[in-house]
């Protein structure tokens, strides 16, 4: 068997990991670099909860050899905000209760992260369908809906501020 | 017993060349393969990989035709130009797979997966394949079941100017990220009143993606009216041999496959393209 070094950009730091043939990225995120915000809830592609940022694309970590990630920029939501600071999107959630058990929150934090970088203002729609591939069983999605909203006018009020 | 090799070669032909037959599998998107690896179902001792094979594009061709690459991701397809397959592709799953999932790849996803042959179907699409006695040609029709050992796809093709007026429609178990309950897509032209050129293609009719041609040959030269709507949805329901699974049961299918027909072929003979072309023209800027 025949491991080979893959090399990497994760959450902004230049990376090298020995990796398995096929071994998914989610395990090498987890299991290699003990980045466990990353869940494994399936490992088939249908919960969202492996849900990582490619080269800024949504991917399901999953159904991604790490090789195939190799010389790309992995986001993570340990990537999101700084040391001791939650991000907009991170504090829209945590005042909006938009996380219970917190399973399925790394996951929906980076497809709405990807959709925000898009469009800052994305309509409600817009947010559920983004989110169709991600399994929330605690907060009724509502709440989620509504931190992306707030996190859109987090960013407008912090924008205002800076200039 | 693990994975001793994973490999992405630079072209089709030395994919062909690799897939010799002993514990060997083709990888896509991942989003079958991945799963199934996972679950212990499937225990390749090598995988070759399309990834760096150069089959993900858009494009025209000179002679007007269209060419989509097999590995073109779902998400690249739904955003491209041509309605029908980009409706299709923009159906399945949600944005996370379609970031991975593939266009050739969703051709073999059996029923009640597989939308995109759905809409290819009424393209009349055609795939360029390449296997170890050279490249061929095949109906999307004959997919996948016509490739032989060792054949990968390489990309389909399709001439966008066979109907002006397209619809597609898919009625799951849920608005979004659900497996289809019954697929419809259709192709035509009316001409002075008259439905020319029909297409119309089902998935959940049967075990496979199909063409309604019973429904078809209702159409072909008959007034573009709600009498003509009603009887070739009904056509299409009565010729239908739908399945029955864990997402809807044969009967309902029938009943849905009428519904959908109906539905679908209304809205391409209410809307007027060019009105329409007029519509989207000045809807930006509103002069």
């Amino acid at each position: 068997m025949a491991s080979t070094v893959v090399e990497l950009v994760v959450n902004g730091r230049p990376t090298e990991v020995l990796v398995r043939p096929l071994e998914s990225l989610q395990a090498v995120l987890r299991d290699r670099l003990r980045l466990t915000a990353t869940k494994v809830g399936c490992r088939q592609g249908g919960c969202g909860s492996c849900c990582v940022l490619v080269d800024g694309d949504p991917v399901l970590s999953c159904l991604l050899p790490a090789a195939d990630a190799a010389g790309s920029e992995v986001r993570t939501a340990e990537g999101l905000g700084g040391p001791g600071k939650l991000s907009d999107l991170q504090a829209a959630f945590f005042d909006g209760f938009a996380a219970q058990c917190g399973f399925c929150t790394p996951g929906v934090l980076m497809v709405t992260q990807a959709l925000l970088e898009r469009d800052p203002h994305p309509s409600r729609d817009e947010v559920a369908a983004a989110l169709a591939g991600n399994t929330c069983r605690c907060t009724g999605y509502e709440p989620i809906l509504e931190a992306v909203a707030d996190a859109g006018r987090r960013r407008d009020a912090s924008a205002l501020e800076d200039l | 017993m693990a994975v001793e090799e994973y490999v992405t070669p630079g072209s089709v032909e030395e994919v062909v060349g690799l897939l010799d037959g002993e514990e060997t599998v083709l990888f896509a998107g991942g989003t079958t393969l991945m799963p199934r690896v996972a679950a212990g179902m499937l225990r390749p001792r090598r995988v070759v990989g399309l990834r760096r094979a150069g089959l993900d594009y858009v494009e025209t061709r000179d002679d007007g035709s269209v060419a989509v690459g097999a590995m073109t991701r779902l998400g690249g397809l739904a955003s491209c130009d041509h309605s029908l397959p980009a409706a299709a592709a923009n159906g399945v799953g949600a944005w996370t797979l379609r970031t991975l999932a593939t266009v050739g790849g969703n051709l073999f996803a059996p029923s009640p997966y597989g939308d995109v042959a759905v809409a290819l179907l009424a393209l009349d699409a055609h795939a360029r394949v390449f296997g170890p006695d050279g490249a061929r040609a095949l109906a999307v029709a004959e997919l996948p079941d016509g490739l032989r050992e060792r054949e990968v796809m390489r990309e389909l093709t399709f001439r966008p100017d066979g109907g002006d007026r397209t619809a597609f429609v898919k009625q799951g178990r849920r608005k979004l990220g659900s497996p289809a309950v019954v697929t419809v897509a259709v192709s035509l032209r009316v001409v002075d009143g008259r439905i020319d050129a029909p297409r119309v293609a089902l998935g959940g009719a049967g075990d496979r993606p199909s063409r309604a041609t019973s429904a078809e040959e209702v159409l072909a030269g008959a007034e573009a009216a709600p009498a003509t709507v009603a009887a070739a949805a009904d056509a299409a329901a009565a010729a239908a041999r739908p399945p029955t699974d864990s997402v809807a049961s044969g009967w309902y299918r029938s009943r849905m496959i009428a519904v959908q027909v109906r539905r679908a072929l209304q809205d391409v003979i209410q809307r007027d393209p060019i009105e329409e072309t007029r519509e989207k023209a000045h809807g930006i800027d509103g002069g």
